[in-house]
């Protein structure tokens, strides 16, 4: 076929004799061939045009199908705090929860006709919550009046007088993970749309959304046009469809390869998908707005992240305003440029009212409202406890149910604690320094809060600042623990069927190990103490007596009490471990004194309540662990010998610090040199565990009574914790004794009640000093007591 | 005019303490009539709760939910939920309970029943044994929750 011109060419050369008349029919033929030439060619390129094309719509029909068809949106894995349980009762006072309500954006103002809104007068709050899907039930979006006196809610009744029993205001969101584009959107079906807002979006963007095939020449000529008249690029001429594939498909590029990708992926959806179901994807899919590098997408998120309230009960002006904002998320932006955002908002509501969307008495009350947006959304950061969801996330979980859309992580952060737990350590670590003298930002801490009774991690910072992700040093700073250790040593000695008060001795002890070095540990007032009760010994943290004790025991069983307590890590065999010579985290602490406040029973710390699927339900769930570790009395003797710590020990500071009615237990930590100070304790529900040092690991001339301890102190004021006390178990009696142990009279100076079990307790009854015959003895305590016997 | 105080420094009146001291018993005179006392019952400062009390002269009895009536209720919930089957949303209702009433012993024995009709008689047990932690000595309750505690 392509030698054809070659041969007319070389017929006209041996014709080139010819007649002038033969010689223009020869040019005219010439002429015709170059043209049948370049018909021909034209033909061969729009075959070939047309190949490619059509290769290339069958390519985009498939990239529209897939997504449209598969996973449409990026929908991240939402995360989740533990919901506030409002009810007559709640220890939460009214600044408190007006706090969480401003995190969770919701709107001060005296109309709370929509959900997300609450007014404050004095101890009185009156809100409208907003519903809340909860992976165990749904909670009803309603109007509650809230009383509070002494930092308690004391009375909770609907909008018209009914008691409510018990509430639950909506989570906070605290992040996302998975898969991590950045994307955010609550999903809604079309049905849940007000219609007003489908109306305004389609007289706004595309009126002729019902009529064309994705693409309008008519809008395309009429943008032309008035981008041709106002010598502006004003206008633009794309139909909703192909706003959608831009924002599914596409980049942003202003190029003509763009804008013809465009138009063929929108006629190939027209092609494929009702009106309805393109709607409804562009409903949930147009970005508006923007919160750090959190993109928000769709209406549902819009409305929550402007008004604070669910799209359904938006007011025309705010249905407005968010259509408004797709022409320029950030220019319109009504937070940051609000004069723009009214501007816009009463053009689209006069573009409204000119296409019958509302009517005229609806615009004018339209355009009297103000913006009538929420605060910014708190902007709820907290990376340390991020960081140990993520991290149990993969422990506990199949990676691909985790890569799954749209999951719901529900978690046991409390935002209150959290947020008190922020304050408090940047404080008590900047007091510190003051206090000290010392270098401004050279003190590291960190913290963790837990519930006992569940295992539930409420509250955990990393550092000095807590908003700043990084080195977790609740999870990853491995330190010298130092007398935290000891309660193992004790438990293990009243195992072995010692009693509060033996007496042990606090004779300087020297230890050889295995591989022939000494170990001599030494008093912290390098002094000796005699030979003093084994209650005395712990709450004073003599080391010399410790380590007597540990070693008299035997140091296999102490690492055994050590494992059962819930320490998992791998420990040195060597005997210094009594003593603390062992890095642990501040997680790991917690979890060891976890067991003590468990009453003996070991429960896994945990961060994550349940985890939902889209569609599937509830993936797994939290189910309360317990496991019995230790005997119940004896812990109970521990508890009491670390309550004794907080009132005549080391920790004897919590009695003027915190309300002398709070029954505590706790212990100090300090390590060689002062590089440490930590407190590990709880009271009724409640336990923290504060580490205090450098990340150097220099000397500080702080202890943990001196450096951990205030700051425990200023936790647990600000977390109030109930106090409830386990009762007293059966095979445990209370007998008086005096400091050398020995069971005496209640009338006895100087004696004390202690714990015993039923049957270890000491023999008899003795005089005051010990001696075995009352009579020769000054029983009573005094001339004055024995006058009354 | 003289000063009520008139106090010497080095053998004349020292005019700034003497100022001082004016200034501070004047705002100690005046302080008890600016002064509004909490106990009002028209504070704005006091919840509507205790306006009511003020205005009373006495405590109101609360008419609703003190944590007990709560915790019942919650109890009663789960019950209802796990005769129809329901036992993860009967166990999440106790689990609420337990968080307002981390000590009930009560919570510990439903739960510990829970546990046993899903056929998790371990757990059940370590439940129970957990929850006589808190049961009162010799009472129903810890004789109930002795019912699940298997000898090892």
């Amino acid at each position: 076929m392509a030698k054809k011109p070659t041969r007319s060419r070389a017929g006209s050369t041996r014709r080139s004799a010819a007649p002038k008349s033969r010689s223009s029919r020869s040019s005219k033929a010439r002429k015709q061939s170059r043209g049948a030439l370049w018909r021909w060619r034209l033909l061969q390129l729009s075959i070939i045009g047309a190949a490619v094309l059509i290769s290339w719509m069958f390519y985009l029909n498939a990239v529209v199908r897939e997504r449209f068809e598969g996973q449409r949106f990026t929908v991240p894995a939402r995360v989740y705090s533990e919901a506030q349980e409002l009810y007559a009762g709640a220890p939460v006072s009214a600044g408190q929860v007006e706090s969480l309500l401003q995190a969770l954006g919701y709107r001060q103002t005296g109309d709370l006709g929509q959900s997300g809104r609450y007014l404050r007068r004095g101890q009185t709050l009156s809100i409208h919550t907003r519903s809340f899907d909860f992976w165990d039930s749904p909670e009803p979006a309603r109007r509650l009046e809230l009383d509070f006196s002494q930092g308690s809610l004391v009375n909770m009744v609907t909008s018209a007088g009914q008691p409510v029993l018990v509430a639950r205001l909506d989570p906070l969101f605290i992040g996302q993970i998975y898969p991590g584009s950045g994307e955010d959107r609550l999903l809604l079906p079309i049905d849940e749309v007000p219609q007003s807002l489908i109306d305004g979006l389609i007289a706004v963007e595309d009126r002729r959304f019902y009529q064309h095939w994705g693409i309008s020449p008519v809008g395309i000529a009429r943008a032309l046009w008035a981008n041709v008249t106002s010598a502006s690029i004003a206008q633009g001429g794309s139909t909703l469809t192909q706003q959608l594939v831009k924002n599914m498909y596409l980049t942003a590029d202003q190029t003509l390869w763009r804008k013809g990708n465009e138009a063929l992926m929108a006629l190939l959806m027209e092609w494929h998908y009702s009106k309805e179901q393109i709607l409804e994807a562009y409903l949930n899919e147009i970005y508006i707005g923007q919160q750090g590098r959190r993109s928000i997408n769709g209406f549902g998120l819009g409305a929550q992240f402007f008004f604070g309230s669910p799209l359904r009960s938006l007011n025309i002006h705010q249905q407005a305003l968010l259509v408004g904002l797709i022409k320029g998320p950030s220019y319109y932006n009504p937070r940051r440029n609000p004069d723009q955002a009214m501007a816009r908002r009463n053009v689209v509501l006069s573009v409204w009212r000119e296409a019958g969307v509302i009517t005229q008495a609806e615009y004018d009350r339209a355009l009297a409202s103000g913006l009538d947006i929420s605060d910014v959304p708190g902007d709820a950061s907290y990376p340390a406890f991020m960081d140990l969801v993520r991290r149990q996330l993969d422990q506990g979980y199949r990676r691909q149910d985790l890569l799954a859309e749209g999951l719901t992580i529900f978690t046991t952060l409390d935002p209150l604690a959290q947020n008190h737990l922020e304050t408090v350590l940047p404080d008590g670590l900047a007091a510190l320094e003051t206090s000290y003298n010392l270098n401004t930002d050279t003190l590291e801490g960190a913290a963790i809060v837990t519930r006992p009774s569940t295992g539930d991690v409420l509250a955990i910072t990393g550092g000095r600042k807590p908003e700043l992700a990084g080195f977790n040093r609740a999870l990853d700073a491995r330190r010298q623990v130092g007398s935290l250790m000891k309660p193992a040593v004790y438990l293990a000695a009243l195992e072995a069927g010692y009693t509060l008060a033996t007496p042990v001795s606090d004779a300087p002890v020297q230890v050889a190990s295995a591989n022939g070095d000494l170990w001599e540990p030494r008093n912290f007032d390098r002094e000796s103490h005699g030979s003093p009760l084994l209650v005395d010994a712990f709450s004073h943290s003599y080391n010399q007596a410790t380590a007597r004790l540990g070693m008299e025991v035997g140091l296999a069983e102490v690492f055994d009490v050590i494992d059962r307590l819930g320490v998992s890590e791998r420990l040195p065999a060597v005997p210094s471990v009594m003593l603390g010579a062992v890095d642990l985290s501040p997680f790991h602490v917690a979890q060891m004194y976890q067991t003590i406040a468990g009453n003996g029973f070991y429960s896994p710390l945990n961060a994550i309540r349940a985890v939902v699927h889209p569609d599937n339900g509830v993936l797994q769930r939290f189910d309360l662990q317990v496991e019995q570790r230790f005997a119940p009395e004896q812990m109970y003797l521990v508890q009491e010998a670390l309550h004794r710590v907080t009132l005549e020990g080391t920790a004897r500071s919590l009695q003027w610090r915190l309300p002398q009615s709070w029954w505590l237990a706790g212990k100090t930590g300090t390590t060689d040199d002062n590089r440490d100070a930590w407190f590990a304790g709880y009271s009724s529900d409640r336990q923290a565990v504060v580490w205090v040092g450098r990340d150097g690991n220099e000397p500080t001339p702080l202890t943990g009574s001196t450096g951990a301890l205030p700051i425990w102190a200023d936790i647990m004021a600000g977390l109030k914790p109930n106090q409830e006390r386990r009762g007293q178990p059966a095979t445990v009696v209370r007998v008086p004794v005096n400091a050398q142990g020995a069971q005496v009279s209640e009338r006895c100076d100087n004696q004390r009640v202690l714990p015993f079990l039923a049957g270890s307790e000491p023999p008899g009854r003795r005089g005051c000093s010990g001696s075995p015959d009352p009579s020769s003895d000054d029983e009573g305590g005094g001339w004055w007591q024995r006058l009354f016997n | 005019m003289a000063t009520a105080v008139q106090l010497k420094y080095r053998g004349r009146v020292c005019p700034f303490y003497g100022r001082l001291v004016w200034v501070l018993l004047s705002v100690f005179w005046f302080s008890g009539c600016v002064s509004v006392p909490v106990d009002q019952p028209d504070d704005p400062r006091l919840s509507t709760w205790e306006r009511k009390e003020e205005r009373a002269g006495q405590p109101i009895e609360t008419p609703i939910a003190t944590r007990s009536s709560l915790v019942d209720s919650l109890q009663r919930s789960a019950r209802e939920r796990a005769a129809v089957g329901q036992w993860d949303q009967a166990e999440a209702l106790l689990l609420r309970a337990l968080r307002i009433e981390p000590q009930a012993a009560d919570l510990y024995l439903q739960m510990a029943e829970l546990k046993l009709r899903k056929g998790d008689t371990a757990g059940a047990t370590q439940i129970a044994r957990k929850g006589l932690t808190y049961a009162e000595t010799g009472g129903d309750l810890a004789a109930d929750l002795q019912r699940f505690v298997q000898p090892e």
